[in-house]
């Protein structure tokens, strides 16, 4: 088999309760909240933080999760319908429920061995079942047993830590990687998709403290199509 | 022993002479083919070359070279050396730079012990030399996938194998490119040739002709065609799609789709399956999709039909909750009351009885597909019923006019692949031959590639029932519906009776209730399979005459 490539962004679905929002982070601070489903292009092997917030949970008005989210593996859809097919992450309520409990969440999601699949429907309005390990077993090990492991996403972690600047910092958002947004209220093309690009070593980042920095509206002018995203594969999507 | 030495000097050099000078006649009258590691032998066999023409009207071609064999049969062997024997012009035999070469073995045919066996029709045609005599380069692409390119003095036998992955195929844009300068040559494109260190190579013999080591072929591989084979790099497109591999599938890394994302239905195991007097099945594994009928004669056929793949990769998730309190121990506030002895501190509870925490319950139950096995009796029909008449009208999927008519139509050969695998391309190991019945001439389409191989079948008493099955998309998510449709035909020159098409659906597919379809007067069936899904079984009540056939569609709902 093949295996990750330099640069490619893997689509994938972020999904949750209804109403739950979700913002990832770029340059130090947190994207507009989108509400879910979202569908982002992650780099395969790096961590990405998102923030998730307005659960449908009593008592729960204005919490905050920062779940981190890590794509281990890839898969191969057709040409020009990577986007349509993209790794399916869902967190649950049941999920909230415990991270808000103050509980660490593992989710290891998995591409389901065709050899072997569980011959069940999934419920409507559910994307993906779930089972549950006790706390001693590895999960990765386990979703290897059935299948090829894809994302690992951890709920329930450490909060924000911010820089004297008031930004978040490397740590806590695991540098920053770029993604891509894909905009799924409005047909676009590859050109109204967003290209976050990571921090460079030295550049001015934005300053201003609680200030949500405005995300540039389309591709930067000018940039290389062998800038980070540009290479995606993606130009003739339509989703 | 003094006056043998130099004796034996001279008859050492004799002897190495006679030899390189064996080895060179051996060259010169078998330069025709490259030598495998294993002994095996390729020839390329450019399809409707003025070689060809040449030999049957027994001109001289351009540049080559007549050979007449052991055996005194006449054959053309000509050394590539120039782009100029492939493209001759003003030719309407001559060969298309952009059309297929076939790669053959040579067959296993002694010349010298069977005259009549001599191979005439392989030995006809380009062949590349494998030694160091003349200078070679060629490039290509096999299969229209991966490219190759080599130099005569780098160019040996094993990097050929290597370089086409020891494969049969065909090679398409196969040129020439020789050092050797020709005035009718076309401009040698740039070479760039990565220097190798050269192998060294023995001259062929006759003997070498014999297949030392049976071709790897899938099934002598242990693998059947169709059944979760590995799809090759880039399979040929069946001329009408370009060939395309994800990011991250390279030829280099021995690429291979990833199968775990596809949903498969159709073909037949490798152990076959086998029909019982009183016409139950067994060997029919999930995933197979198989007609079998009874001839005139009292003998029973098996048919499978070709594979349907559909994207359709199904995520699942492992969830581990693990409690704040687990690890944490109670401390003591230093100053504390001192008429409180520390040793109490010990009586503290650590919350490691928080690990009795009970995971979700409502999934634990969940179970792999083999548990599944024998929680119904196998063969137990749930039902019997009369099929729905298929409707009159077709699909958008189904305009075809193989599926309309059962007749083949080669211009929709590459629309049918898509058909039949929507999500990739034609597969090697899917296998999909279709025969057509012209009266006696039967055209195969085989899916190795673009070409068709016709033959003139005079025999009677030639039952066959073909079984072709399409899919309605070509990528689906779990919920969605799939709508299958098989078609069937008598192509044999005979009645047949007793039809019954059998379709054992993978797990990931859900039989929708009430969907089957069938245009011939019939009973449907269904009895639970070992992957938890169902068999589908029509069993068509008239006999099919020659030339007839019919139409089976139903739906599925993906898991």
């Amino acid at each position: 088999m093949g295996g990750p490539v330099q640069g490619y962004y893997q689509p994938v679905l972020v999904t949750g309760p209804r109403g739950v929002n979700i913002s990832m982070t770029y340059q130090g601070e947190f994207t507009p909240l989108k509400p879910m489903p979202n569908i982002v292009g992650l780099l395969i092997g790096q961590v990405y933080r998102m923030r998730i917030t307005n659960f449908p949970v009593l008592d729960a008005q204005g919490a905050e999760l920062f779940p981190t989210l890590e794509i281990i593996d890839r898969i191969y859809a057709p040409k020009g319908k990577e986007v349509q097919n993209p790794i399916v992450v869902e967190i649950s309520l049941e999920d909230i429920k415990e991270a808000l409990r103050g509980n660490l969440v593992t989710r290891v999601i998995y591409l389901e061995d065709p050899n072997n699949p569980i011959p069940t429907v999934n419920p409507p309005n559910k994307y993906q079942s779930t089972f549950d390990i006790p706390s001693d077993a590895d999960p990765v090990a386990v979703a290897d047993t059935m299948g090829r492991p894809v994302a690992v996403l951890r709920l329930g972690g450490r909060m924000p830590i911010r820089t004297p600047e008031g930004l978040l910092s490397d740590e806590f958002q695991f540098g920053s990687p770029s993604f891509i947004d894909y905009n799924t209220s409005v047909p676009a093309t590859r050109k109204s998709t967003t290209t976050i690009a990571p921090a460079k070593p030295g550049a001015q980042k934005p300053s201003a403290q609680g200030k949500q920095p405005a995300l540039p509206p389309t591709e930067q002018p000018g940039q290389p199509d062998n800038a980070p995203g540009a290479n995606d594969g993606f130009d003739d999507i339509e989703f | 022993m003094n006056i043998r030495r130099p004796y034996i000097a001279s008859y050492s050099v004799q002897l190495l002479f006679a030899a390189a000078l064996s080895a060179l006649t051996l060259c010169s009258m078998t330069s025709c083919a490259t030598k495998g590691a294993d002994g095996r032998k390729w020839v390329f066999v450019p399809v409707n070359s003025h070689v060809e023409k040449a030999a049957k009207t027994n001109e001289q071609p351009n540049s080559g070279e007549a050979v007449e064999n052991s055996s005194g049969a006449v054959t053309k062997s000509i050394t590539i050396n120039s782009q100029y024997d492939l493209a001759p012009s003003n030719d309407p035999m001559a060969y298309d730079p952009n059309g297929p070469i076939e790669v053959k073995r040579l067959p296993s045919v002694d010349a010298s012990s069977n005259p009549e066996a001599a191979p005439v029709s392989p030995a006809v045609g380009n062949q590349v030399t494998p030694d160091n005599s003349s200078s070679i380069n060629v490039s290509g692409y096999v299969n229209g996938g991966a490219s190759f390119r080599g130099q005569s003095g780098n160019f040996n036998p094993q990097d050929f194998e290597r370089m086409i992955g020891g494969q049969e195929g065909q090679i398409r844009d196969f040129q020439v490119l020789s050092d050797v300068p020709l005035s009718e040559a076309q401009p040698l494109p740039p070479q760039n040739f990565a220097p190798t260190p050269a192998v060294p190579y023995s001259s062929p013999t006759i003997q070498d002709f014999q297949p030392e080591v049976p071709y790897p072929t899938p099934a002598a591989a242990g693998v059947s065609p169709g059944i979760r084979t590995p799809l090759p790099f880039n399979q040929p497109q069946g001329g009408v799609r370009s060939a395309w591999t994800p990011p991250g599938i390279q030829p280099s890394n021995g690429g291979q789709w990833p199968q775990d994302e596809f949903i498969a239905d159709g073909g037949m195991g490798p152990k076959g399956v086998k029909v019982h007097d009183d016409f139950s099945v067994s060997g029919l594994e999930p995933e197979n999709t198989i007609v079998h009928f009874d001839t005139i004669d009292g003998k029973v056929g098996v048919e499978a039909s070709n594979r349907v793949e559909i994207y359709a990769p199904k995520f699942r998730a492992v969830r581990q909750v693990i409690y704040a309190g687990i690890n944490e121990n109670i401390q003591k506030p230093i100053g504390y009351d001192g008429t409180q002895l520390a040793i109490n501190q010990q009586r503290n509870v650590s919350e490691m009885q928080s690990k009795q925490h009970l995971a979700y319950g409502e999934n634990l139950a969940t179970k792999p597909g083999e548990q599944f096995i024998g929680k119904v009796a196998a063969g137990e029909s749930s039902n019997r019923r009369q099929m729905m008449i298929a409707d009159n009208s077709f699909r958008a999927y189904e305009n075809l006019k193989i599926i309309k008519t059962g007749v083949m139509d080669r211009s929709e050969a590459g629309v049918l692949a898509e058909s039949i695998r929507r999500a990739a391309s034609w597969g090697f190991t899917s296998n999909p031959q279709v025969a057509i019945d012209y009266k006696r001439v039967m055209a195969v389409v085989k899916d190795e590639g673009p070409g068709i191989v016709y033959q003139l079948d005079k025999d009677t008493n030639n039952p066959k029932v073909r079984i072709v099955k399409i899919a309605s998309v070509e990528d689906a998510r779990p919920g969605d519906h799939i709508e299958f449709t098989i078609r069937f035909d008598n192509i044999g020159d005979e009645p047949v009776g007793n039809v019954t098409i059998l379709d054992s659906l993978t797990g990931r597919l859900e039989y929708a209730e009430g969907s089957a379809q069938c245009s011939k007067k019939g009973a449907f069936m269904t009895e639970p399979n070992k992957a938890g899904s169902l068999v589908l079984r029509w069993e068509i009540d008239d006999p099919l005459e020659p030339g007839e056939g019919g139409i089976i569609r139903f739906e599925c709902v993906v898991r």
